[in-house]
């Protein structure tokens, strides 16, 4: 035992802990935007034939870095709500990416909750 | 509690005051297309086609009201004009074309940009008007918490205020850019709309209130959303 090497098994926890954290943020916002979400109050997206719900892909593209993307021609249409978008899902709804946003504080409190001290 | 109904109708007490292009008291001319003015440039006012512009300080009331900007230069306007009103119909509106009629140059005439006529209101019927800007909201109650301690704890909550404003096809950019720098400027961040009692329903400033970009919707119509992150505190009621 040394003082070091305290240092570094220190380092390493707070490491761990902070890419667990990390990793976690990243999935809680992508289900929120996707399955929807009790914390940010999103209702995840609407499923008629689930292309646009599996449209949505969380990656990392970085060590720090998260990105959640879609190509779906109409998915700024059903987050919108514009003029023209029809809710046929009995699931989902509306802006979910706008509450995901507006909640992730209260995501990230939740994740740093959930890893183990 | 959290009123929501209270909280959209501060959100559209303030959205109705929206103001902005004034060119103050100008010397200006009608014609039958539109206006003109010989000193000052109602594009460096901010004037741009796809806007509604509001005339008025006209002898002749005619041509005084709103009116869809179709061209936009330094010396004139060429508007299509019509004056709404609200009615019972299907459409929510009755729109009226208007007729300009010429007359001479004068001082004390002055235009400006407001809130677009036609309004979406929630649940209310709407049809939208070719070449008539218009805007539509949604309202999000978003999630709340308790973040005080007891059963009269404070409680916390995140509500939106969506606005989606759609410009006529065809018109550039320069109009909805507009729109945005002022409902941007209107509900700036820490905006504070007091409420009944002690509530105060702010614009929050992280995340800060944003826009998309224009993207073409509906045919003869380019939309873009402004979102309004709002904060609440207020008393649990139990």
């Amino acid at each position: 035992m040394s003082f070091a090497g305290d240092l570094l098994r220190f380092r390493l926890k707070v490491e761990r802990r902070a890419n667990a954290v990390f990793v976690n943020v990243a999935a809680s916002t992508k289900a929120s935007i996707t399955d929807g979400s009790p914390i940010t109050g999103a209702p995840g997206q609407p499923v008629d034939t689930s292309f646009l719900k599996n449209s949505w892909q969380l990656t990392f593209p970085a060590p720090n870095v998260a990105e959640i993307l879609t190509g779906c021609a109409y998915a700024r249409t059903i987050e919108d709500n514009l003029r023209g978008a029809t809710l046929r899902s009995k699931v989902g709804g509306f802006h979910s990416v706008k509450l995901t946003r507006a909640g992730f504080p209260r995501l990230v409190e939740a994740a740093n909750a959930a890893v183990p001290q | 509690m959290i009123d929501a109904a209270a909280n959209l109708l501060a959100l559209r007490t303030r959205l109705l005051a929206l103001s902005f292009a004034p060119t103050g008291a100008i010397e200006a001319a009608a014609t039958a297309t539109g206006y003109t003015r010989a000193a000052g440039s109602f594009l460096t006012d901010g004037l741009a086609p796809g806007m509604e512009a509001t005339a008025a300080g006209f002898a002749t009331a005619a041509n005084n009201g709103t009116g869809a900007l179709t061209a936009v230069t330094a010396g004139a306007l060429t508007v299509t004009s019509y004056t709404v009103a609200v009615s019972g119909a299907p459409a929510g509106y009755t729109v009226t074309p208007r007729t300009l009629v010429v007359e001479a140059a004068a001082a004390g005439r002055s235009f400006s940009v407001a809130l677009p006529a036609l309004r979406a209101w929630g649940n209310v019927p709407f049809e939208p008007v070719a070449g008539m800007p218009w805007i539509e909201e949604d309202y999000l109650p978003g999630p709340s918490a308790q973040i005080g301690c007891g059963p009269r704890g404070e409680i916390e909550g995140f509500p939106q205020y969506v606005l989606k404003l759609y410009v006529p096809a065809g018109t550039g950019a320069l109009a909805a850019a507009g729109y945005v720098k002022a409902l941007l400027a209107l509900f700036a961040p820490r905006t504070a709309m007091p409420l009944t009692g002690s509530d105060v329903l702010r614009v929050r400033a992280d995340p800060a209130p944003y826009a998309t970009s224009l993207v073409p919707v509906e045919p003869g119509f380019a939309a873009l959303t402004v979102t309004i992150p709002l904060r609440i505190e207020t008393l649990n009621a139990i």
